[in-house]
């Protein structure tokens, strides 16, 4: 026997994890050996160390069984992938940047200046929401309406990515006087949001079914008792809480800050299918409330004092308060997860879940942007989570099928037994735990040695339900920036351009060095923006355009409005594609829907598209 | 005093604390007790060689105060320690492991043998060492492997290992 073979298996598959954490292209020499070595490699031990030794603090305290089917190989590839599409971009764009070529830019809907002799009394808007709804990781729909002072009709125009296609268009007619805006479109619900505007407020949100063309449906309304700003609407069930729950019911969820002297919190989500509404007030004061559809179970605040507070958003439970360094202000803060996909496919909880919340705050001291990674765990999926409310609300004699329901969050409860514990936990750097069980406060000393960023700062942290929040990474960013969306390790964010007033650009920053991995030119007026895939959507006040996209797109989807229209918008073209053509594999539509059955798409088989990165050398691998 | 033979017959002498590293011996010897027939009863090792016994010893008898590391199963280890794996060694180790390629298999066995987590993760990190920055082919040469690969299968592992090279 050769002195090699006489190495048993498992002793290999340790060596070869020492390779694997250090260095990718060597472990895949090991594979090209020979075939005793190749099916060595087949070992997912080994891709789970190489995914750590890439990704050394944005994969700490992910454990090896957070993927179901443990592919760490594939996620491996999926964000190698991502990584070299955009730095690939970045060089493309470094070139345009001696002001050879303009960033390649297609638009989707554009209002463009009168002609001049017209009059000006038809002038388009776009509506002001950004609406993107994903049916699987790499397709889905955007969304946007097109309005006018003049006419009170809105051209509703749905495109699918990353096709590029117009796949529904609908006039939206107010049923009232008032005038009414499209909010938010829910693909896999089939749902379109809309707000009936009355005194200059919103009054009065609508849903409808739009399941059928031409025949949008009001499958249901309520009111909204609370003037809200800085409004977020969202379409629940996504396409991930679909593959945790394939019965998960329609919802739509609001999130704001009330207008006036309180400014609280506010989360309402409204039940499609029972017409329930449930109110969620939050603490007063606060400066910004953020929720993301990927996370339905949680919603953070931020307030002046630089306090980041995460709530349960089924039960209204806090969660996690974290007071941060008062010499920093908080500007953005944004949740992710290294495994949201594969995570999603079944009802993980805790640290399997993955969850990252990313911070961006900037010091009062050098203005300098920091970007701060930290673990997240969370004890409940947002299933149990859901249990758990109704749990409570049957104890407390809460009809949980009709009505509003208000509930004010606990917090004030909570602060008071912590204020009376530790009298001042910012000086006495105290460890100490709270009257009510399962809630902790611990002062926390980063200990964190990359450039010397970390160890200057203490923060104060309050964990309740076995919430726990744990700071993994501080990076200095080249700049600030708006924190839009994480998607794995990459976070895609706008800056402002340098010297240009009201001019963004676009930045991909890599969260485990905070170094940008791309830059886009100037993009122009300052809006709204979301990556879709491999491209980078932006949403302005007259126009919607992406760049990066590859495909063929048909001239016919572009849609423009002003130049020669004067008249009230005509009725739509009927749509081009018919709605199942984007729907992923293994999603259908049965031939009845019916309002009794609002959950009329079926997910039938999980299995498929955590691995489709575009490569597809990874289902015919040799079989040895 | 530990009295260990090694597969030619050789008796070699140790203290307890310090071959205590080796987790199957301290495991006998709490399975024996505080007895002294322990100390006078010699435990053969079949599989180890006198000179590969000889730097197991030098080994546990350097370090001798460093904390004991890996118990329990090791996949499950490999499993939790992903993150944490380091290629770094010190001096002390790396002249220890600087020795021909059988001697280092043979530490590797013994090390696996007599379950010495912290010997058996250096000589892993020596072998790991030994393939970092190489091509297969180098490889192959560096620890006398045939390719038994044909042209075909060889082709289309390169192209499922496109995705990574050359980042």
């Amino acid at each position: 026997m050769s002195a090699v073979g006489r190495i048993p298996e498992e002793v290999w598959t340790r060596v070869l994890s020492f390779v694997a954490a250090t260095s990718l292209p060597d472990l895949c020499a090991v594979r090209t050996v020979n075939h005793a070595f190749y099916r060595l490699c087949c070992d997912s031990r080994l891709w789970y160390a190489a995914y750590c030794g890439h990704h050394p603090t944005w994969s700490s305290g992910i454990p090896y069984d957070a993927l179901p089917d443990r592919d760490w190989r594939t996620l491996l590839k999926e964000d190698y992938a991502l990584r070299a599409y955009w730095h690939a971009r970045n060089k493309a764009s470094q070139e345009n940047a001696a002001g050879l070529t303009e960033e390649p830019r297609r638009y989707l809907c554009r209002t463009l200046d009168p002609r001049p002799g017209y009059t000006r009394n038809y002038m388009p808007m776009l509506s002001r929401f950004l609406v993107v709804d994903y049916v699987s990781s790499g397709s889905g729909i955007m969304s946007t309406a097109v309005f006018s002072d003049k006419f009170p009709a809105s051209d509703v125009v749905v495109w699918s990515f990353p096709q590029h296609r117009i796949v529904y268009r609908e006039l939206l007619q107010p049923q009232g006087e008032d005038p009414e805006e499209m909010l938010e479109v829910g693909w896999l619900a089939q749902l379109m949001v809309s707000v009936v505007w009355r005194d200059n407020r919103w009054d009065q949100l609508r849903v409808y079914d739009i399941s059928v063309h031409s025949m949008p449906r009001v499958v249901s309304e309520f009111s909204l008792q609370v003037d809200m700003a800085g409004s977020q609407v969202y379409v629940l069930p996504t396409w991930l809480q679909r593959r945790a729950d394939p019965d998960a019911p329609s919802e739509v969820v609001l999130a704001g800050i009330e207008r006036g002297d309180s400014m609280c919190g506010l989360l309402i989500r409204h039940s499609v299918r029972t017409g329930q509404t449930r109110q969620f007030v939050f603490t007063p004061q606060t400066s910004t409330i953020y929720f993301d559809s990927r996370f339905p179970d949680l919603v953070l605040t931020t307030d002046d004092l630089q306090t980041l507070r995460i709530w349960c958003a089924y039960t209204g439970r806090l969660l996690i308060m974290e007071r941060m360094s008062p010499s920093e202000s908080l500007l953005r803060v944004t949740l992710t997860s290294a495994v949201e996909v594969a995570a999603a496919q079944r009802r993980v909880s805790g640290r399997e879940r993955g969850l990252r919340l990313v911070t961006c705050t900037r010091s009062a001291e050098d203005k300098t942007a920091y970007l701060y990674v930290w673990e997240l765990d969370v004890a409940r999926s947002p299933v149990e989570a859901q249990n758990e409310a109704q749990r409570r609300d049957a104890e407390r004699g809460v009809d949980s099928q009709t009505g509003t329901v208000v509930v004010a969050a606990a917090q004030e409860d909570l602060e008071q037994k912590i204020t009376a514990t530790v009298s001042d936990p910012m000086l006495s750097g105290a460890r100490g735990v709270a009257a009510s069980s399962g809630t902790s406060i611990l002062m926390q000393q980063p200990q964190l040695d990359q450039q010397g960023v970390a160890d200057r700062r203490v923060s104060l942290t309050i964990q309740n339900d076995n919430a726990t929040l744990r700071l993994v990474n501080v990076k200095p960013l080249e700049d600030t920036c708006v924190v839009f969306r994480v998607m794995g390790s990459l976070l895609f964010a706008a800056r402002e351009s340098e010297g240009e007033h009201d001019c963004a650009l676009a930045v991909v920053i890599d969260l485990e060095t905070g170094k940008d991995v791309y830059q886009s030119r100037p993009i122009g007026t300052w809006g709204n923006m979301v990556p879709l895939g491999r491209e980078l959507l932006f949403h302005t006040t007259n126009s919607m355009f992406t760049i990066g996209f590859e495909g063929e797109a048909d001239e016919d989807s572009v849609v423009e409005y002003g130049r020669e229209q004067e008249e009230p918008l005509e009725p739509p073209p009927p749509p081009l594609l018919t709605t199942p053509d984007i729907l992923p594999d293994g999603v259908h539509m049965p031939a009845q829907v019916t309002a009794a059955n609002p959950n009329f798409i079926i997910i039938e088989d999980s299995s498929q598209e955590t691995t489709d990165d575009g490569n597809d050398d990874g289902n015919d691998e040799l079989l040895i | 005093m530990v009295k260990l033979t090694s597969s030619e017959g050789t008796e070699f002498d140790v203290e307890r604390s310090v071959i205590e590293r080796s987790l199957l011996i301290k495991n006998l010897l709490d399975d024996v007790g505080e007895s002294d027939t322990c100390a006078y009863t010699p435990i053969p090792l079949p599989n180890v060689s006198g000179p590969i016994l000889a730097k197991v010893i030098e080994y546990c008898e350097h370090h001798r105060n460093d904390p004991v590391v890996g118990h329990g199963d090791a996949d499950a280890e490999l499993d939790a320690s992903g993150a944490r794996v380091s290629d770094e060694i010190d001096e002390w180790d790396m002249e220890f492991c600087k020795v021909d390629q059988g001697t280092l298999f043979e530490m590797i066995l013994a090390a696996n043998y007599l379950d010495i987590r912290s010997m058996l993760d250096l000589t892993c990190k020596t072998v790991a060492n030994m393939i970092k920055n190489k091509t297969p082919e180098e490889i192959r040469k560096t620890f006398n492997i045939t390719n038994d690969f044909s042209p075909e299968e060889e082709e289309q592992v390169q192209r499922e290992n496109a995705w990574c090279e050359d980042r």
